[in-house]
């Protein structure tokens, strides 16, 4: 049984990022290189419309162990863009912590 | 509308606000911080929540109020009614319900120390070993009531017995312009609270210019705005009230699209996904004097409110929490582009702190006994014209 849906094997080397809470993803960017945060980014942005096609069609209450593990890196993507995106990759010296902000 | 105004057009609109500096003063200093305490916050309408955040009868939550030492219980009653308590047992006094932002279910509201079980109305209905007591009549032993109102789906409360206004009469018209927005359908919510070391009215000042936002913001926010020939921004519109202050801000039609929005839809044409029939631009912004700030943001195809409240702790510490409400999403895209949404707000939000604890620390040095504002900081000229009718005129 394999960790992602089929097609989306190549895919499996970023399965460190499908992680299951906002702290857990925002811990992981935090601690990571600016080259493990572009190569995660960019895998994920060269199949993005696929696995959106793949979710959308899948989309279910329950979804299946390997479809959630997709959903879970698509919610890391998110938590990278801004850096990736907008700030080349450096927290902009003009923020505070961003674990300051605590969810309820 | 892409149009941008011209220069000081707003001390124009309200010449009463003057265009000098202001006095440093009220944000340090510890006298003016109680006067605040005793004449502001025990006295005004405070923001406690939404009625959605109590669905079913008998849902309570707890509010702490730091800076009057207090603590509210905010109930839906059987009747369907929002009702507010002090969160403080009838026996000894216990603080009963921890404020952890959650709601609880159910019609028992129990102290922790020796039990004493409260019903939604807040009437006393069970004590332990209530035969050792002496002619204890629980019919007389309720929860203290704090005077609550409801504004629109917005909870308020009151801390004096006797508030001197009605919750109506001291919001007047502000929030007329939001009486269409679909609030019942933004059920998609988050809330993050952060401890902030600054005054509470830095917090509310971030909020309420727009001079900072394409500089600060210009690496996060990029060409969002609506620039002026020399790059600057100017407020759509600016409605200052008694206490009260609406402004609103466009976004521009040439916006640029990251390529995971791209991936998300949402391209350069606005098609969002809910309507306030009352907008007035892209980013309508209704601060309701002394603790709220509601927020419609309209971005490409998602629409969002969020709220923020304040809370002050001490002349120097302000609890910060702030919501997000969406609608449900309708498909993963939807759902993803809401994500993107806040994940890019919470970015903004964190200089938005970085700098109103740099201004706090500036401020507490004393270094400066005045500070200069311009036009788009009008709003902060109001401000402290209002916290200045309520604590009395100078120290």
């Amino acid at each position: 049984m394999s960790n992602l849906p089929a097609e989306f094997a190549s895919l499996e080397p970023h399965l460190g990022w499908a992680l299951a809470t906002e702290r857990e993803r925002l811990d992981r960017k935090l601690a990571s290189s600016a080259d493990e945060i572009q190569s995660f980014y960019d895998a994920m942005m060269g199949r993005i419309d696929e696995v959106l096609d793949h979710l959308d069609e899948n989309l279910a209450e329950e979804m299946s162990a390997p479809d959630r593990r997709l959903h879970l890196l698509l919610l890391s993507l998110v938590e990278v863009s801004t850096l990736v995106e907008r700030c080349r990759l450096r927290q902009p010296p003009t923020a505070c912590d961003q674990r300051r902000f605590v969810r309820n | 509308m892409g149009t941008v105004a011209g220069d000081r057009q707003w001390a124009e609109k309200y010449p009463d606000l003057g265009t000098g500096p202001l006095s440093t003063e009220p944000y340090v200093s510890k006298e003016h911080f109680e006067r605040e305490r005793e004449r502001v916050f025990a006295r005004t309408w405070l923001n406690v929540g939404r009625v959605d955040d109590l669905p079913e009868t008998g849902g309570y939550f707890a509010r702490d109020i730091p800076a009057c030492g207090a603590s509210v219980l905010i109930v839906r009653a059987p009747d369907g009614e929002v009702r507010g308590f002090h969160n403080v047992c009838s026996h000894r006094g216990t603080r009963m319900v921890r404020d952890d932002g959650e709601t609880r279910r159910g019609t028992n509201i129990l102290c922790p120390y020796h039990h004493w079980r409260y019903d939604a109305t807040g009437g006393l209905v069970n004590v332990p070993d209530e035969e050792n007591f002496f002619d204890l009549d629980k019919s007389c032993h309720g929860l203290s009531p704090v005077p609550t109102s409801v504004h629109q789906g917005f909870i308020f409360v009151n801390l004096a017995a006797d508030p001197p206004e009605t919750l109506a009469d001291y919001l007047g018209e502000i929030m007329e312009p939001l009486d269409g927005c679909p609030f019942d359908e933004l059920n998609r919510t988050c809330t993050y609270r952060v401890d902030v070391d600054a005054n509470w009215k830095l917090l509310f000042d971030g909020q309420n210019e727009f001079y900072h936002p394409p500089i600060l913001h210009r690496q996060i926010m990029g060409e969002d705005f609506v620039r002026n020939a020399r790059g600057h921004h100017r407020y759509r519109d600016v409605r200052l009230y008694d206490r009260h202050s609406f402004s609103a801000v466009n976004f521009p039609s040439y916006r640029t699209v990251t390529p995971l929005r791209f991936a998300l839809g949402d391209d350069l044409h606005k098609t969002p996904d809910f309507q306030v029939p009352g907008m007035t631009g892209d980013m309508d912004q209704y601060t309701l004097f002394p603790n709220l700030t509601v927020e419609i943001v309209r971005l490409a195809r998602t629409t969002a409110c969020i709220t923020f409240t304040v809370w002050p702790i001490e002349v120097g510490r302000t609890l910060w929490e702030v919501r997000f409400r969406f609608k449900d999403p309708v498909s993963v895209r939807d759902r993803f582009r809401q994500e993107a949404f806040r994940r890019v707000s919470l970015d903004i939000l964190q200089e938005d702190v970085f700098a109103a604890e740099r201004v706090y620390a500036g401020l507490a040095s004393r270094a400066k006994s005045h500070m200069i504002l311009q036009d788009s900081e009008i709003i902060l000229r109001h401000r402290h014209k209002v916290v200045g009718n309520f604590i009395g005129g100078e120290l």
